[in-house]
């Protein structure tokens, strides 16, 4: 059975078998042609498909596709990590170290590069050139975890536990939860003689250990991989959706986000991407609707709630939004964009605008911009303190001259104050 | 603490570990399989039946044992058995193989007279003489028991599980796993540690499918086990005594396991891989009791942190400084694991610096070793290969579930891959699981014997063109165990110092040659050999030959 889906916009549709995992390796290829047919020939589509192949075990597939976008597209250090991950997992080492080398030349912030190629000259026994890549890639991402816990463990590795300590007290830090990050620490600390330090880490590996899912709790019990095709499935209409937005195929793209959605509806990258979708095509409701189901289903991550709020100030949904807004700073106070929707739907509905000046004025206080002086200049007068919004549209206006909204409000407070000719 | 006459050994050692390098320009490491000749027809079964039972991915081991004690190693293949769906039998039904070696290049399937060809499941064994008789007898840990075989010295062995007290019905759902004897109260009598992997029912087996292809499951599904210490009660029985020594409260999935003296104060610690989660290293403690030190010593996880899928576990000293290192295997997607032994019961992983995990990640291997073949005094290192998923191919084009082994060798301080130039090994590609290292024609050249799972075994000879000396030494206890389990042999030459220790029960579920072997270099004479036996006596020899196997008696 053919599955058809046309996207509302009406203007281009595609067509996919039904996805099952009896017959997954039928989608995956009928998709793979469908990405080809629709993106064309060019270095992402290849290089798309080539994550779906390794995904799905098939490593020489994933390398000829690579290789295919990077004939397109030399220069893309991103696709010659990727290249470099997959000759790793085939001890392909030398192999691996030349791509990667060329990756970082080509553009030396490339993600993971400088760590991958580090860990590969390690792994080729040139402790130095790692150590050099290693320096490199903190350099660039100092809250790099793993770089630092692979650095510490070279560091180790090569009698300097002190050297090593200092990486890896950092990786625990930046990632207190890691097993492997104490792990190391633990064994930096008792190579240096420290053994109140060491003491204190393997009391810390313990407390991690006993939080840890015993390996029957952790085992899939599912006993089927069908989950994690419709994930790889998913995770190709999202990364096509991607490349079709960018080619302005608009409504090609709505319709991989939704068959994105459909397959792994527990994934919620989809989701966001199609709310901004509609949010951008005008679609506010659905956006709305969208950012709502987001927001209920992870009512830790604030971003939904933020978003969802700024939907519906679009939609003159004033109350909504304030209730939105007021969850979010129960939850995080500072939380900036929160504050500076909250302010602007009490001055949108012209209600609490004391809350809203106060809003505004702790706004300005941790994030000092021209936007947020603009907003403060707003909250003054509606407030009735019109000398005051003068002054503070005056440091919109100061620090960025060249914004004219800023300036025409800043020209219509000099009139209303009557300092303006 | 150190005992003083293994500090000189040690100190010897560090001395000379500047000069371990191999010679220079080796030639390659080469073997023969001269199974068929031999006269070798076993053919191993997992007793699969298309269900996927998960017990049928770990079958099995083997041991070499020399039962007749004519000084040179039989070998005994042990086997799966039917599983419930699967074609009935062929006559007679799949059992454990003993095979006597002739001497001459062939072998005789002595198993029907042996009274080893015992219906079973046989997963795992260890060789040694329990009863101080004279005679190497047999302990196989099978799925759903365990049985203690007595070698009677008339080529014959009777099942004295019972009377040893090692029967328990407990373990009727139980996937036995790796087992070793050791004497670790040192009273001269070899006491059994025995480790489980998991418990499992038939009747409850959970199927599983990866794109819809039936594979096994993996072992997290089923209950953990904890491993036993059965102590010898001097009278031809055991008592379980793992919960007063500190064994039984730890829950694992047991796979390899390797008894060795790794802080050289003269008493036994036993190392337990685990499968998918971290492994024991249990610190004999020298008053019967043991201390679990896997995370404070280094070796529960590889050197970042991570649990591995240990299958296999071994011991050697790979770079010549006196202490005895581990090597592990481990499932796909993970690297071979060199840990060295830093001292004061502190390892290293150095597999990144070495080399050792070269080429493995695609594998999922089993038997290990770290074995000088090429007797040049660097020891080489073998790991069996082969997947555990049959359907692997369907579903993963990176790898396969037949494999070729790896033979590494060290050259410059790191392992390389010589896989390639070994003859016959380069052409088994098998789904191996067991395998073992010992000199099956005494020219002391170390051979190797390979259980391949729903194949035939591979039986390798040494053909390796070297002018090396070498020694062999058949140690035997007189106050110590028979065996001499534990003793530790320090042995010059030419300035150079070599130690190892005799060990049962090694490697993937399996029981290696009890002789130490030495390969010397150019060496053409031993200048000092020294043992410690656990009976807690030193022995020391001045100028002995080399080139031969030298029997050792433990003097008072």
């Amino acid at each position: 059975m053919l599955l058809a889906f046309a996207s509302p916009l009406g203007a281009e549709t595609n067509t996919l078998p039904e996805f099952r995992v009896e017959t997954a390796r039928d989608y995956f290829l009928a998709a793979a042609r469908q990405g080809l047919a629709e993106a064309g020939t060019n270095a992402d589509t290849f290089f798309i498909q080539a994550r779906l192949q390794n995904n799905l075990g098939q490593p020489d597939g994933a390398e000829k596709l690579a290789r295919q976008a990077l004939s397109l597209a030399p220069t893309r250090a991103d696709i010659e990590i990727f290249l470099g991950g997959l000759l790793i997992h085939q001890d392909r080492m030398e192999e691996a170290a030349a791509g990667l080398r060329r990756a970082v030349a080509t553009d030396a912030k490339v993600e993971n590069g400088q760590r991958l190629l580090a860990m590969i000259l390690e792994r080729l026994g040139d402790p130095k050139g790692a150590e050099a890549a290693f320096t490199e890639a903190i350099r660039q991402k100092p809250r790099d975890d793993m770089a630092r816990l692979f650095f510490g463990r070279l560091l180790l590795d090569q009698g300097r536990a002190r050297e090593a300590i200092a990486h890896l007290e950092a990786a625990c830090q930046l990632d207190p939860e890691s097993r492997n990050n104490r792990y190391v620490l633990y064994q930096a600390q008792t190579r240096a003689g420290d053994a109140a330090g060491a003491r204190q880490s393997l009391d810390k590996l313990r407390q991690l250990k006993a939080k840890e899912k015993s390996p029957m709790e952790a085992a899939d019990n599912g006993q089927t991989d069908g989950p994690k095709m419709r994930a790889y499935a998913a995770e190709f209409h999202n990364e096509m959706a991607n490349l079709l937005q960018q080619q302005g195929r608009t409504a090609l793209a709505e319709a991989h986000l939704r068959q994105a959605i459909a397959l792994a509806p527990e994934q919620l990258l989809a989701r966001q991407r199609l709310a901004a979708l509609c949010l951008r095509t005008g679609r506010l409701a659905e956006a709305k609707e969208l950012f709502a189901a987001l927001a209920r289903s992870q009512p830790d991550e604030l971003a939904w709630s933020v978003n969802l709020a700024t939907v519906l100030l679009q939609l003159r949904d004033y109350p909504g939004a304030v209730n939105e807004l007021e969850r979010v700073l129960q939850l995080d106070p500072n939380q900036a964009e929160a504050l500076n929707n909250l302010a602007r739907a009490y001055l949108g509905a012209r209600r609490q605008l004391p809350e809203a000046l106060t809003l505004c004025q702790r706004l300005v206080a941790s994030q000092p911009t021209a936007a947020n002086y603009d907003l403060l200049g707003w909250a003054f007068y509606a407030n009735g303190r019109t000398n005051e919004a003068l002054e503070a549209s005056s440091q919109a206006v100061q620090l960025d001259p060249g914004n004219r909204v800023f300036g025409e409000r800043h020209r219509r407070l000099e009139q209303v104050a009557g300092t303006h000719p | 603490m150190l005992r003083p006459l293994h500090a000189v050994c040690l100190a010897l050692l560090l001395a000379c570990a500047a000069a371990q390098a191999a010679p220079a320009g080796p030639g390659p490491i080469r073997f023969r399989d001269i199974t068929e000749a031999a006269g070798i027809h076993f053919v191993h079964t997992d007793g699969s039946s298309g269900r996927h039972y998960f017990v049928e991915t770990i079958a099995s081991g083997l041991g070499l044992i020399d039962f007749d004690g004519d000084g040179y190693m039989d070998i005994l293949f042990l086997n799966g058995a039917p599983l419930p769906g699967a074609p009935q039998p062929a006559q007679p039904p799949a059992c454990c193989a003993l095979y006597h070696n002739n001497r001459d290049g062939t072998f005789t399937d002595v198993t029907a007279s042996s009274g080893l060809g015992v219906p079973g499941y046989a997963l795992a064994c260890v060789v040694a003489d329990y009863d101080n008789d004279g005679h190497e007898d047999v302990f196989i840990n099978y799925y759903g028991g365990q049985r203690l075989f007595h070698n009677n010295g008339n080529g014959t062995f009777t099942d004295v599980t019972v009377k040893a007290g090692l029967a328990d019905p407990s373990l009727v759902h139980t996937v036995g796993a790796g087992c070793l004897f050791l004497d670790y109260d040192r009273d001269g009598y070899l006491d059994l540690f025995v480790s489980y992997y998991v418990e499992f029912d038939t009747a409850h087996n959970k199927p599983s499918t990866r794109g819809n292809v039936p594979n096994y499951i993996p072992p997290g599904n089923y209950p953990q086990r904890a491993s036993r210490l059965y102590h010898n009660n001097r009278d031809g029985t055991f008592t379980d005594v793992s919960l007063a020594a500190g064994i039984g409260q730890h829950l694992g999935y047991g796979m390899g396991v390797v008894s060795a003296d790794f802080d050289g104060d003269g008493w036994p610690d036993i190392y337990v891989g685990n499968d998918v989660m971290g492994n024991f290293l249990f610190h004999n403690k020298k008053d019967g009791t043991f201390e679990e030190i896997g995370v404070p010593a280094g070796v529960a996880y590889d050197g970042y942190g991570e649990p591995q899928g240990t299958m296999g576990v071994n011991v050697g000293d790979y770079d010549g400084d006196g202490r005895f290192d581990i090597i592990v295997t481990k499932y796909q997607d993970q690297v071979n694991t060199l840990y060295r032994n830093l001292g004061n019961l502190q390892f290293q992983d150095v597999t990144v610096q070495t080399g050792a995990g070269i080429n493995s990640r695609h594998l999922v291997t089993w038997g290990c070793g770290l074995v000088d073949f090429d007797n040049d005094g660097v020891p080489e290192l073998f790991t069996a290969a082969g997947h555990l998923q049959d359907t692997v191919e369907q579903y993963d084009k990176s790898t396969t579930y037949k494999e070729r082994s790896l033979l590494l060798r060290q050259r410059g301080g790191r392992f390389v891959d010589i896989t390639d130039e070994s003859g016959a090994l380069a052409k088994m590609v098998e789904s191996s699981r067991g395998a073992v290292f010992g000199d099956l024609n005494n020219d002391g050249k170390i051979d190797i014997v390979v259980l391949n799972a729903r194949s035939r075994p591979a039986v390798l000879i040494n053909e390796t063109a070297t002018s090396n000396h070498w020694v062999l030494l058949k140690l035997v206890g007189s106050r110590s165990n028979r065996s001499a389990v534990g003793a530790l042999a320090c042995l010059t030459a030419g300035g150079r110092t070599w130690i190892n220790e005799v060990r049962a029960g090694r490697g993937y579920q399996s029981a290696e040659d009890l002789r130490l072997h030495f390969g010397l270099g150019t060496n053409a004479a031993i200048d000092r050999l020294q043992v410690n036996w656990p009976s807690g006596l030193t022995n020391v020899w001045t100028h002995l030959p080399v080139d031969r196997v030298l029997r050792l008696v433990e003097a008072p």
